[in-house]
């Protein structure tokens, strides 16, 4: 692991590589650490891709000289080379070179095919499919099956599907998930979205299995575990043994232990810690100000809303200066120890046109604090604010699984304008976008909290929210 | 019939050189290396382009030829200032797996390069889209070649703190 400070000894000397100004002993240092550490090449991969991508000028604002006369030039020396008969002698001797060589390869070929086709699918359940690393698409995979490297997509929310390397480790992915394998000697699992449930049995030290999210990487060297990963956060609950988490955003890393989970969210600012899984709670009160999520939500503080209101309405002519002590004055004193508000902001929905702009505010939900929040049937969300126009707010949650791995958003909706002060039952959520599924998220851990309307123009605001919680 | 086979060569080649050469700089990350590389490799491409079945995709039957050439190309330059084979087969290896990470950085790079200022696109323009050397810049602005570095260096360090930055407030 690199610790944070380490980062920016390493970024400088992979710029330095990239300007070919590194000296010789430079070079082999960053080799040395590339052999061995990960995030090394994570850094190096990213800083890499924005000099090669300046290069070849994709990006630019300007249409880059096109390579295509290169190209054209290029072609134009192949066909050059292009046999004729004159040639035939040497290409006598090329053919039968390139022959030797094909031969050669194809061996090494067949021997690497070997060692790396020891990926068996062991179960399969509903859809699944798996993309090789050299683009071949398998829509229906069997057991008993034998894999090499690529990507297997469990595709629906009753999908499932194992994979058994050689030396006995399995790995399950479950509902809609997207894992990327490769096994060269070290296996490197990429879960870019979805559930992993894994067993690996002991690992070589210097060889442990990495399992890359978005937001972290696990190194592995013999347990069980869960992992759930989406865009924002990972969670990692450890059944068995030991799983080091490293948190991509920042470098830090924690171990966590048989019984622990932690999460590693795609702000640094979090805290970042394994806890009990046990340990919970049940209760949540918002700080608006340190858990809204950065785009999702501007937080502006009392004292700062009254006096806009103040502003407002003597722009109006519906207050004078001399009438703001007798008419503000009390709320101008408790502003100064009240807490702030948070007005949602519009967002695009990825991958949508200009007609997918929503207002959202979102919350992480207790993401420094050492205890889990979990759902009960009788959980209840309040939530205060105000809407200036009729709208329909959606508010919905983020929730884990707490005894298995799994994750999810549920989702409710309420007809609101002017102040509104609502108490929402977890038990009328149900899961976004799968209405089929009526299962409310009861025992679930939550740990995001947002509401959105899908009029960009209603720029709502919400004062407060908490879960009220009462156990069964 | 031949003619048709080369017009497709010449296609898929202008089509996907730029990710090719991209792929190689992870290893071999100066770009006039990178290009020798490119074109060694076109070589054997065009010659084994009778192999190549048009029904699969162009990109990952090349790439089987471009890792050959880094190899070959590594070993041939070992004492120059060059990434030990095991790095850059590990770099190269981990560039396949972190492909969605690097696509979505990609997406943000272009907001990222639109915010430099005036004067660091100018050396962007000119180190990377005209192709000059950093003495050629150097001339052309009157600072020192430690300063152009310098300053490109600041540059991609500001566009890394962009896109990270971008991809951590999106969803």
């Amino acid at each position: 692991m690199t610790p944070p400070l380490a980062n920016e000894k390493w970024q400088e000397l992979i710029q330095l590589h990239l300007d070919g100004i590194a000296n010789q002993e430079q070079v082999k240092n960053l080799s040395a650490q590339l052999e061995i550490c990960f995030d090394t090449r994570l850094l190096y991969l990213r800083m890499q891709h924005i000099h090669s991508s300046l290069l070849t000028g994709e990006f630019s604002e300007m249409p880059f000289a096109p390579s295509e006369q290169r190209v054209l030039q290029l072609i134009s020396d192949l066909e050059e080379s292009k046999p004729t008969h004159q040639h035939r002698r040497y290409l006598f001797i090329a053919a039968s070179t390139t022959a030797a060589i094909a031969l050669l390869l194809g061996l090494l070929f067949i021997l690497s095919s070997q060692s790396a086709a020891s990926i068996e699918v062991t179960t399969i359940e509903g859809p699944v499919r798996w993309t090789g690393h050299d683009g071949h698409v398998i829509e229906k995979l069997n057991v008993g099956q034998m894999l090499t490297g690529g990507t297997i997509q469990t595709t629906a929310a009753d999908s499932q599907a194992t994979l058994t390397f050689r030396d006995g480790s399995a790995v399950s992915t479950t509902g809609i998930s997207v894992l990327s394998i490769t096994n060269k000697g070290q296996k490197l699992l990429h879960l870019r979205s979805g559930i992993l449930s894994a067993n690996v049995t002991p690992q070589r030290n210097k060889s442990p299995m990495n399992v890359l999210t978005p937001t972290a990487r696990l190194e592995v060297l013999g347990t069980r575990f869960d992992v759930v990963a989406n865009s924002e956060g990972a969670k990692l609950i450890v059944r068995e043994g030991v799983v080091n988490a490293v948190r991509t955003s920042d470098g830090q890393s924690v171990k966590v232990e048989a019984g622990h989970s932690t999460i590693a969210t795609t702000n640094a600012k979090d805290s970042f810690h394994a806890r009990n899984h046990h340990e919970t709670t049940y209760r949540w009160i918002a700080n608006l100000e340190h858990d809204h999520k950065q785009g999702e939500g501007e937080f502006v503080s009392a004292m700062h809303a009254l006096k806009k209101r103040i502003r407002d309405a003597m722009t109006k002519g519906h207050l004078t200066k001399e009438q703001i002590p007798a008419v503000y004055g009390a709320q101008l004193a408790a502003a100064i120890d009240a807490d702030g508000l948070l007005k949602a902001q519009p967002k695009q929905i990825r991958g949508g046109e200009s007609g997918d702009l929503i207002r959202i505010a979102s919350l992480y939900v207790n993401h420094n604090q050492p205890k889990s929040v979990i759902l009960t049937q009788r959980s209840v969300f309040q939530v205060r604010g105000t809407a200036p126009v009729e709208t329909v707010i959606n508010i919905g949650i983020g929730v884990f699984g707490t005894t298995r791995a799994d994750a999810a958003r549920f989702v409710t909706s309420h007809k609101v304008e002017g102040n509104f002060n609502l108490e929402v039952p977890v038990s009328e959520m149900q899961k976004f976008r799968d209405h089929s599924d009526k299962t409310p998220p009861v025992g679930m851990e939550i740990f995001s909290w947002f509401c959105f309307t899908s009029d960009p123009n209603c720029e709502f605001i919400i004062s407060a929210v908490s879960l009220n919680a009462e156990t069964d | 019939m031949e003619n048709s086979r080369h017009d497709e060569f010449t296609r898929l080649l202008i089509q996907h050189e730029p990710e090719l050469i991209r792929y190689i700089m992870v290893a071999v990350p100066n770009r006039t290396d990178a290009r020798d590389i490119m074109q060694e490799c076109s070589v054997s491409l065009w010659n084994k382009f009778a192999t190549f079945d048009s029904n699969r995709s162009f990109v990952p039957w090349a790439l089987g030829f471009v890792r050959i050439e880094i190899r070959r190309f590594l070993r041939k330059s070992a004492r120059r200032s060059q990434l030990t084979e095991r790095a850059a087969s590990l770099l190269l290896e981990e560039h396949d797996m972190t492909g969605n990470d690097l696509d979505a950085r990609h997406l943000h790079l272009q907001t990222c390069v639109s915010q430099l200022s005036e004067r660091q696109k100018q050396v962007v323009d000119g180190y990377y889209r005209m192709e000059q050397s950093v003495d050629e810049l150097s001339q052309r602005t009157g600072q020192t070649v430690e300063a152009i570095y310098k300053s490109l260096q600041r540059i991609r360090r500001v566009l890394h703190d962009c896109i990270n930055s971008r991809m951590r407030t999106a969803e």
